[in-house]
């Protein structure tokens, strides 16, 4: 119950009382006919911005206090807002709710399906349960909300999106034997980047649920190891597009699942340039680094191309040294790049129209579940 | 104007509180918190004189009452204000009688 508050006629009409004034006497001084001044005086009109001023003029007041009384009975008799305002404003200002609707990875649904879609979403049994939304302390699974120190809502959305498209996937009963002979027979798959959807299909008869979900602009996510049980899971975002980074990042991630990363706290370090370039100097991190570069470029072989040449690697040097490794020229660039931090050498092979993998997952997968973005969105099926 | 009160006794003309331990009478609360109204919608303190049925009567230069009902006065003062608003507070409701 809020307090009441009388139209200004109410007072106007106290004032006139006051100054033994009628409410002719009033409409004369105004011009205006007494039946027209009686719906200002009953309430039943609105004081407008020009009658504030008249009224201002007639009672040597400041038309601002007329039209204030206006406001305060306005906003006092408003209707009420209707709370699904509230509960949307509270979802979006964590999590991108628009864009996620957009993305289909959420319906557009009435405030409370919206809260339980949430729910749903995050694979959580009550509100307080979803990341960043609940008293942290009062979330039962404390260890599991300690992994969200170091990451945002929006990775954490990209996160769960990346878990229930997983969900969707048939894959065989996955072992560490099957994965690492995956590894094994994709070390042959490393020559063309339209192979990508092949080496996706390995990955998946290995048992390991991959799925590329597109990340949200400024996530800064490269890809993450998460665990449905004991089924692992691999999601990678692709956000640079070009086979190198998917070679690495993908080889990164395996490792994390072959090593149980995450698995007790449902998902590993979401990884991104921090992780990837060896600025998080975490044990799991180091050595996930360490197997995926032996896997784009047997290092040795690397470290000793540059002992060889010094400074002066070659384009042509790269381009034999590939060749003779039966890889893709960009999977040495991405390597020695890093390695001399020359992120210019030989851009041009790292260009989308060389070494881009989207454009041949999109027309191997479009519509399944194993990819997510860039316009092809599975529905939301919460 | 920005309406202030004093003491917490009279957070029920400003605010939603618990009135079932108010010692003042529901035709006070009520007339008390039209005047209250009026407070708000008066931009400047020297505009109080200006609207007759309001009741204001200066003691000095930054103080003075307002008539709220039959023998109930309500205390005024001028408050320094930083803000663009001007700023009012209300300091005392009292029954002329009981004093």
């Amino acid at each position: 119950m809020t307090i009441k508050i009388e139209p200004p006629g109410y007072f106007i009409k106290e004032e006139l009382d006051a100054r033994g004034w009628t409410q002719s006497d009033l409409a004369y001084i105004l011009e205006m006919k007494t039946a027209q001044l009686n719906q200002i005086l009953s309430g039943k009109t609105a004081l407008s911005a020009d009658m504030s001023v008249l009224l201002g003029e007639a009672f040597d007041m400041p038309a601002q206090f007329f039209a204030n009384l206006q406001s305060q009975y306005s906003l006092a008799n408003a209707s009420p807002a209707n709370p699904a305002i509230k509960k949307r404003a509270v979802w979006q200002n964590t999590y991108p709710i628009r864009e996620m609707i957009k993305r289909s990875w959420i319906e557009d649904v009435e405030s409370e399906l919206l809260d339980v879609q949430m729910m749903r979403f995050f694979e959580a049994s009550s509100l307080s349960n979803v990341p960043f939304m609940g008293n942290v302390e009062a979330v039962p699974h404390a260890a599991k909300k300690t992994s969200y120190d170091d990451v945002t809502p929006t990775q954490i959305a990209w996160l769960y999106r990346t878990r229930q498209l997983a969900k969707r996937l048939q894959v065989p009963q996955y072992s560490d034997d099957s994965l690492r002979e995956a590894l094994s027979d994709l070390a042959d798959l490393r020559v063309d980047p339209d192979d990508a959807p092949k080496i996706v299909n390995r990955i998946h008869a290995a048992g390991v649920r991959l799925v590329i979900v597109e990340a949200f602009p400024q996530s800064k996510i490269d890809g993450v190891c998460t665990w449905l049980d004991d089924q692992p899971v691999i999601g990678l975002t692709n956000r640079y597009d070009r086979f190198d980074n998917f070679c690495f990042v993908l080889r990164h991630e395996c490792e994390h699942v072959l090593r149980k990363h995450g698995r007790n706290t449902g998902f590993s370090t979401i990884d991104d340039d921090r992780t990837l370039k060896g600025e998080v100097v975490e044990d799991e991190e180091r050595v996930a680094n360490r197997e995926a570069a032996e896997f784009c470029v047997e290092q040795k072989l690397l470290e000793s191309l540059i002992a060889r040449k010094g400074n002066f690697v070659s384009e042509r040097d790269i381009m034999s040294f590939a060749k003779r490794l039966t890889i893709h020229p960009a999977l040495v660039i991405g390597q020695y790049q890093y390695r001399s931090g020359k992120w210019n050498f030989l851009r041009k092979y790292l260009s989308q129209s060389v070494c881009g993998v989207r454009k041949s997952l999109l027309e191997a997968f479009a519509g399944s579940s194993v990819i997510d973005g860039w316009g092809e969105y599975a529905p939301a099926s919460l | 104007m920005k309406v202030l009160v004093a003491n917490a006794e009279l957070e029920f003309l400003i605010g939603e509180v618990d009135l079932l331990a108010s010692r003042f009478p529901i035709t006070v609360v009520s007339a008390a918190r039209r005047k209250v109204t009026v407070l708000k919608a008066i931009p400047e303190y020297r505009d109080l004189t200006k609207w007759k049925s309001l009741g204001f009567a200066p003691i000095d230069g930054e103080r003075g009452t307002v008539l709220v009902a039959k023998d109930w006065r309500m205390h005024l003062r001028n408050e320094p204000s930083n803000e663009e608003e001007s700023a009012i507070a209300i300091t005392r409701l009292d029954n002329d009688n009981q004093n």
